[in-house]
């Protein structure tokens, strides 16, 4: 087997099997989703529950016309879009009762017949009155509450319309923007129909992979930066240049490490991501664009593991490496600086800029792939700056690891530095 | 006399390296044969760590030419050659027999071969039960032990040793050295650095000396002791060595056992002496010529190349 295939495979589960790595990847992703599920959980369960009940309108005055409301409510949800968000709790045609009097409404509440009770005033009209009873249902069913809500205002303004309007301007007034369109237009002025208008989808799903490529490169590049540091102090360094090239231990350690920090990230999607998968229904990943941003992982990795790891050799501490590869990871995220700019203009001048210099591609061109699409030339020409500029590095860290192999518990100067980087 | 046909296993010409306006290493020669047990002794900052490195590629001499097994050092040549190094370099929280196999697969083993050999060597050093703990638990002497292992277990043509004694008992020091010695046997080149002179002298054959990067004593360990010999006879004797014109002077003449460390006056001969003693009927019962002790020698040399310096 190849040098570095063999050293791959050696850091691989010497990483995997480490009791921090263990803890990082199951425990982590554990502990964020049961924080997380909790209250989501709890907030369905109680809104389920107070779905079914419907709610008490008392209307002493008679003004409410629950059977109008009931049929425009329903007319509203069948032309909602698809693809719109969904409702924590739809709106129900049935979802009303009305009661001549407060007591008994009071009483269907307490034994949990009615979800609230909705008291309007008898001087409405005039005031605007409307006393709400509901019981406790913490901080939670707040959202709940403020939805259900809506229901009992819509009923109110279609019932007081109908009195001055009927059929399509009725069903106007009631839902002004009960089908709403949009259309993007692009550099050539030509407008497209934006089949996902109105929805924060297709840009949170993206931007959930643009985290976690972000992530998973400085993962996976940290446990480079880590390993090689431990080499050093284990003295271990010198023994593996005696057996092999410091390429090949480059190279390897660049493989088994990167595979680290991809199961990593893997299991986090596995543990988290796809249990979470019906709350995140609504979010649309555009395969393709993440496809494209994977590529973009691999080089940005790649050229992040080999400036971590050739910084790796240079401290005298785990604590010293990490102040100094500081560098490298504002470098690496500095495009999130210019997020807005980005996401606003892709293909404008910062966006195209920041794709061409090989510390912000990675970053600048995940971004841009989450929010529409990359001329192909831009694509061509960040991965062959990305390319080039990984040889370089990869060259620079294997003179270092060489030559940093005589250094123990002394920190180069930048002349130093210098020489090792041009010696042969 | 030396085949010509076979490859010398190290050799170096001129070889010099500079790190800054420090001079590493200046102008060094050495030869290593095949099956020798060659002494680069020197003290501590001297280049032996530099010129070990540059054998092993890890580094590359400014000057000079370095030849491995007859040419100039090829990638493949790391899996022919050992290496163990002053300081221990293990995975301190892998198991031993993980590491062994490991760094056999680096020198180019099966994974089958390294784990026999892994097997085979944890047995011959008495650690077949600690296999599979951690390195990290196992005490200082036997983590050498398995440092040795590591650097053997590949049956390496160049063995590179760089204090193998060191945090070993006696018994495990005479176990290395039988291990060496066995290395030797089996035609194994053995480099040998260490500060044991005593070692040095049971083991190795010739030896090159390095002090501020230039080598100022190089050969047959027989004529370098030779050629520091003082000219002292130790002898058991009747005789009075007082009244011998060839003596310049005496110690312990009045030892129990009757033996006296008698020093000759140049040009004297031990030969001269003896004559001496049985023309003036004595009777001898013990006569040996005394040598130097290497250590002494290696004091000597470095005190004269420190002074020098100043």
């Amino acid at each position: 087997m190849n040098k570095a295939l063999i050293i791959a495979r050696w850091e691989f589960l010497a990483t995997v099997t480490r009791r921090a790595y263990i803890f990082s990847v199951v425990a982590m992703p554990l502990l964020f989703g049961i924080i997380g599920a909790i209250p989501v959980l709890s907030t369905r369960s109680a809104a389920s529950s107070a779905a079914d009940m419907p709610m008490a309108i008392v209307d002493p005055a008679g003004l409410v016309d629950l059977e109008l409301a009931g049929r425009l409510a329903n007319e509203r949800a069948q032309a909602r879009p698809r693809a719109a968000r969904p409702e924590l709790v739809p709106a129900r045609p049935d979802g009303l009762v009305k009661y001549g009097e407060l007591a008994p409404a009071l009483e269907a509440l307490s034994v949990r017949r009615v979800a609230a009770v909705y008291e309007l005033a008898p001087d409405y009209l005039a005031s605007g009155t409307i006393s709400v009873y509901t019981r406790s249902s913490g901080f939670f069913g707040q959202a709940f509450a403020n939805q259900r809500q809506g229901q009992v205002i819509d009923a109110i303004r279609a019932s007081l319309l109908q009195t001055q309007l009927s059929g399509d301007a009725l069903a106007r007034a009631y839902a002004p923007a009960a089908r709403l369109e949009r259309f993007t237009v692009d550099g050539a002025g030509h407008p497209s129909r934006d089949e996902d208008a109105g929805t924060l989808g297709p840009f949170a799903g993206s931007f959930i992979v643009l985290i976690l490529l972000t992530m998973s490169i400085f993962f996976s590049a940290g446990f480079l930066q880590q390993g090689t540091v431990e080499d050093r102090q284990n003295r271990v360094m010198e023994i593996l240049l005696s057996s092999v090239t410091a390429e090949q231990l480059l190279i390897g350690k660049l493989l088994g490490l990167g595979a680290a920090g991809l199961l990593q990230v893997g299991l986090y999607v596995v543990l988290v991501i796809v249990p979470g998968s019906t709350v995140l229904s609504f979010f649309q990943v555009p395969l393709g664009g993440v496809m494209v941003s994977l590529v973009y992982f691999a080089l940005g990795y790649t050229l992040f593991a080999c400036l971590m790891a050739g910084f790796g050799m240079i401290g005298r501490t785990q604590q010293e490496t990490a102040q100094l590869s500081a560098l490298w990871t504002l470098a690496a995220v500095s495009p999130m600086w210019f997020i807005m700019a980005i996401t606003a203009a892709p293909n404008g001048l910062m966006a195209r800029a920041l794709s061409f210099f090989p510390l912000t591609s990675p970053v600048t061109m995940i971004i841009r792939l989450s929010v529409g699409s990359v001329p192909p030339m831009d694509l061509l020409i960040s991965v062959v700056v990305l390319i080039v500029a990984i040889y370089f590095a990869l060259i620079g860290a294997a003179r270092i690891f060489r030559a940093a192999t005589l250094m123990y518990g002394k920190r180069p100067n930048l002349p130093e530095l210098i020489r090792w980087l041009r010696a042969a | 006399m030396a085949d010509s046909s076979v490859p010398v296993p190290i050799r170096g010409d001129g070889i010099t390296k500079r790190f800054g306006q420090t001079v590493a290493l200046d102008t060094v020669s050495l030869q290593v044969g095949g099956g020798e047990i060659f002494g680069l002794l020197g003290p501590n900052g001297a280049g032996k760590t530099t010129l070990i490195r540059i054998i092993l590629d890890i580094i590359k001499p400014d000057a000079g030419r370095l030849e491995v097994f007859g040419r100039t050092f090829q990638p493949a040549d790391r899996d022919r050659i050992g290496y163990l190094p002053e300081e221990r370099g293990l995975y301190p929280r892998q198991p031993v027999a993980a590491v062994l196999e490991y760094m056999g697969a680096l020198k180019g083993m099966s994974r089958a071969d390294a784990r026999a050999e892994t097997a085979r060597w944890l047995e011959r050093l008495g650690l077949a039960d600690v296999a599979a703990r951690k390195v990290e638990q196992l005490s200082k002497g036997n983590q050498q032990k398995v440092q040795i292992a590591a650097t053997l277990i590949a049956r390496p043509d160049i063995v590179i040793l760089d204090e193998p004694l060191s945090g070993l008992d006696p018994v495990s020091a005479r176990l290395v050295i039988g291990v060496i010695r066995g290395c030797a046997a089996a035609g194994q080149t053995v480099l040998l650095s260490t500060h044991q002179m005593g070692m040095v002298e049971s083991l190795c054959t010739r030896v090159l000396m390095i002090a501020r990067g230039r080598v100022v004593l190089d050969g047959e360990l027989r004529d370098i002791k030779r050629r520091f010999s003082s000219n002292a006879i130790r002898v058991q004797s009747t005789a009075d060595y007082r009244a011998c014109p060839h003596v310049e002077r005496i110690e312990d003449p009045s030892t129990p056992d009757g033996f006296a460390a008698v020093y000759l006056r140049a040009p004297a001969t031990g030969d001269e002496f003896l004559h001496w003693m049985v023309a003036t009927g004595a009777r001898v019962e013990h006569f040996e010529r005394l040598s130097t002790p290497l250590e002494e020698i290696f004091v000597r040399v470095a005190t004269e190349q420190a002074v020098e310096a100043t």
